[in-house]
């Protein structure tokens, strides 16, 4: 499997602030990988040192195989780069960024960019300092997508976005999808979920778990046991329940590492009394949620989960 | 290239009003200087050399310093628009490479500030009756000077800083740390000796610090390093101040030899016993005393002049007790043929003229001696009309004395580059107004005045290409004084003569006097004299 994107250990510190701690990622070429986590989890920073805009304090990067401290010139003819921070030459018109840009990039598609300027609407005789933030982002895309660059990277695209806007500008990106890597960051699960083929998961600089979506969705299952009397919880419960609650005669909690038929064998020695067990898929904001509230110690899946789970219920 | 022109254009088309703003304040110096070649009036070559009470009331001399105040306005904002600090910019994902960023920049410089800074002064120096193209290596010598003492700061100071507001408090933090450098350099000591090419060092290491501030930038954008390395600049500048001393005794050695065979250019005695003796007097800085000491001067060669440059004191009292002076500056006085009575002053701390005072001492003065050869005489009649001297420029006769139109009452010369020729202007005063019968030039009253330096640089530092200096050739500004008994007119038709002067040898000569008592202050004296 080739990477488009690698790291290594990679950190960052602010002064005594640890903003990204020993960071290994690895992004397949071709996939769509978000980044999620909440503010200040350390997603800016991560697409900064990529993008060769901060070093890293220790690690390395290497993006499209090129280390990304070495980054820069012509390596961002392969590369679309949008930020909702970034700023933009202000006193051009959209038109005039647009032919500004071209002459930069040897695979400026001019068809695309035209393709890309019907596709969202964008006006091409007005300055991008009178754009609203929804049209500012769309020319900041079409600008970024015209040359069919290799690798996207977005930095949180979509926040602050009409749904409107929002939608015309994933359809754009989908539209590019095929041939190029897209990386994108966002804290906003809804959107990202139906069309992200990775996701990893980070808080306070450490990235809790990486991996395929359709791997996690099978993961997180929201379970609710129904027992015949009043409900206790287990004493010893084991770390990938997330948020154990009790409930008159019901205990629910978010099961972190779930797999069929180990799960059943999990649930029957904890509960031996119970009437009924319901597993329901989550959405990711759920699983975002039932990690986010219950700590980092509980994300990562165990290797040894079965063996773990004979012990306790053993103890038990 | 293509790269380089792509920013170029794009910054041309964004910065079109900074670039008129600073090219009509270069057109509006041009048509100033046109003017006052055309009228005589002085105008300096450098921006530096204004007092800012002339300034305020001399709009004209005001534009050279708004040149360099428009180049400010150019550099910030062409800089900024792909600004280097920050983690923003648009430019610093797009596929820019530094080198041809930089060489845009560098291209937009050369455009819109260096090519009509050049084209100016050619039409400035055409103006004022010089051949620009025998002039244009020393205009690139200029534009490299003031690359490093200007442009290259700016730039730098740019290169820091997020926008014009920040660059502003930059410039301004500079100029603080200049004038807090300046004072204190003042109070150092006078007595400090030199250090042999401190000032060239200086220079070196701040051009050096410059262009790595600016390469760094551009290279790495790293904002903390750069700015470590301006606040270096500070440092290295004071450090300068304080090595810049006297020059030290290897160095005076080297310049102005001892050798056999230097025939001496003056011979120097102490003139104690037959004129008025030593005199000491309350040096500027308090904490000295200055010592005048009259000195006959003669055997200077016909056809030379003697120019001192320095002079260094050595005195030895019986019992042992020594102090050498450093190399204390003497200007403002020349050497002729004949024999001449002149002071040599110099100073000394306070402390060792109280251990010296009263006692007989050995003295010995050193001077560091120029001479100079006599070169062609040209002589010309003055009229109200400019006329062109060989080695000196070109001459403007003033005639501004409301009630005597027709008498000229000094000279505005003006040369290309730099200070001219050192050239010795000889005429004849007329005991009687010019507007009698037959006003003739009176034999025994002879003016003369000195002009120019024997320094020959490229060119001198300076926005205006056009050096002018005037000599004053009558008293009659101060006719009402009651000490002056006659007023001297300068007539037109009166023969005036040009001696160029060219260096020809650098020399010491010494006289000691033993016993010499050093002379007591008196008190409540009042003689302030800078001679430190």
């Amino acid at each position: 499997m080739r990477l488009a994107i690698r790291t290594e250990k990679l950190t960052r510190r602010f002064g005594r602030t640890v903003a990204v701690d020993h960071v290994d990622l690895a992004v397949p070429e071709g996939a769509i990988y978000a980044l999620v986590g909440a503010n200040g989890a350390g997603k800016t920073t991560i697409i900064k040192m990529l993008m060769n805009i901060f070093s890293p304090s220790e690690g390395r990067a290497e993006v499209l195989g090129v280390d990304a401290r070495r980054l820069g010139g012509k390596s961002f003819t392969r590369i679309g780069y949008v930020s909702e921070n970034q700023e933009m030459p202000e006193w051009m018109t959209v038109g005039a960024m647009l032919a500004y840009y071209r002459s930069f990039y040897p695979e400026w598609d001019s068809s695309l960019e035209k393709q890309l300027v019907r596709q969202f609407d964008l006006p091409l005789g007005r300055k991008l300092k009178h754009l609203s933030r929804g049209m500012r982002m769309k020319a900041a895309f079409a600008s970024s997508l015209a040359y069919r660059p290799s690798l996207i990277v977005l930095d949180e695209p979509f926040s602050g976005l009409d749904p409107l806007v929002r939608d015309e500008l994933i359809e754009g990106l989908l539209d590019r999808a095929p041939e190029t890597t897209v990386f994108l960051s966002s804290h906003d699960l809804a959107e990202i979920e139906s069309f992200s083929s990775h996701i990893g998961f980070l808080e306070q600089g450490r990235l809790l778990f990486s991996e395929e979506m359709p791997v996690l969705s099978e993961r997180f299952r929201e379970v609710t046991v129904t027992l015949d009397g009043p409900s206790t919880l287990p004493g010893n419960c084991p770390p990938w329940w997330l948020q154990p609650e009790t409930a008159d005669c019901v205990v629910r909690f978010v099961h972190s590492d779930y797999k069929q038929q180990v799960t059943e064998r999990e649930l029957a020695q904890f509960f031996p009394s119970a009437r009924n067990f319901s597993l329901h898929p989550m959405p990711l904001r759920s699983i975002f949620l039932a990690i986010a509230k219950s700590g980092r110690n509980h994300a990562q899946p165990s290797e040894n989960h079965s063996a773990e789970i004979d012990a306790k219920g053993i103890k038990a | 290239m293509k790269q380089i022109l792509h920013i170029f254009v794009k910054d041309a088309r964004h910065q079109w009003l900074e670039i008129l703003v600073s090219l009509a304040v270069t057109v509006a110096l041009v048509f100033t200087c046109r003017s006052r070649w055309h009228t005589g009036a002085m105008l300096h070559g450098s921006a530096v050399s204004f007092s800012t009470f002339e300034l305020l009331g001399d709009l004209p001399a005001l534009l050279v310093l708004i040149v360099p105040l428009s180049w400010w306005l150019l550099i910030s904002p062409v800089i900024h628009e792909e600004k280097l600090v920050g983690d923003r910019q648009f430019w610093i994902t797009r596929p820019y490479e530094w080198k041809k960023l930089l060489a845009a920049k560098m291209l937009f410089l050369v455009v819109f500030l260096y090519a009509p800074l050049l084209l100016a002064q050619c039409v400035i120096l055409a103006e004022a009756g010089f051949t620009p193209f025998s002039s244009f290596r020393g205009l690139l010598y200029g534009s490299l000077l003031l690359t490093c003492v200007l442009v290259l700061p700016l730039i730098a100071l740019a290169t820091v800083t997020k926008n014009f507001a920040r660059m502003t408090l930059a410039v301004l933090g500079a100029a603080i740390c200049l004038i807090a450098i300046v004072l204190l350099a003042s109070n150092l000591p006078p007595d400090r000796v030199a250090i042999q090419y401190g000032r060239e060092i200086a220079a070196f290491f701040v051009l050096c610090l410059c262009v790595a501030v600016v390469v760094l930038q551009y290279a790495r954008r790293s904002v903390k390093v750069s700015w470590v390395l301006l606040a270096l600049l500070p440092v290295v500048l004071f450090g300068a101040s304080i090595m810049d001393g006297t020059p030290n005794n290897s160095v005076m050695d080297r310049n102005y030899p001892h050798s056999q065979r230097t025939v001496p250019s003056a011979q120097l005695v102490y003139q104690g016993k037959e004129g008025a003796g030593p005199s000491a007097y309350v040096a500027q800085k308090r904490d000295r005393v200055g010592i005048s000491i009259p000195v006959l001067v003669s055997g200077v060669a016909d056809g030379t002049v003697t120019i001192p440059d320095f002079l260094k004191v050595t005195l030895q009292a019986p019992g042992g007790g020594r102090w050498t002076s450093v190399w204390q500056t003497y200007s403002d006085d020349k050497f002729f043929p004949g024999e001449k009575v002149v002071s040599a002053r110099f100073t000394m701390p306070r402390a060792i003229y109280d251990n010296f005072l009263g006692k007989p001492l050995n003295l010995q003065v050193t001077f560091a001696l120029m001479q100079a050869h006599a070169g062609n005489v040209e002589q010309i009649t003055l009229g109200h009309d400019d006329f062109a001297v060989s080695g000196l420029g070109i001459c403007t006769p003033i005639t501004d004395f409301a009630e005597r139109p027709d008498e000229i009452r000094a000279l505005v010369c003006r040369a290309p580059l730099r200070h001219p020729e050192l050239t010795l202007i000889r005429t004849a005063w007329h005991t009687a107004p010019c507007s009698c019968a037959s006003p003739n030039p009176d034999d025994n009253m002879q003016a003369a005045a000195w002009i120019g330096s024997t320094e020959r640089d490229q060119a001198e530092f300076g926005i205006v290409p056009v050096w002018s200096s005037a000599v004053d050739l009558t008293n009659q500004l101060v006719r009402f004084n009651p000490t002056v008994e006659e007023v001297r007119h300068l007539c037109p038709q009166t023969p005036i003569a040009f001696t160029k002067y060219t260096l020809t040898a650098r020399t010491q000569a010494s006289f000691s006097i033993d016993g010499f008592q050093l002379p007591h202050l008196n008190a409540g004296q009042l003689t302030v004299i800078n001679h430190d």
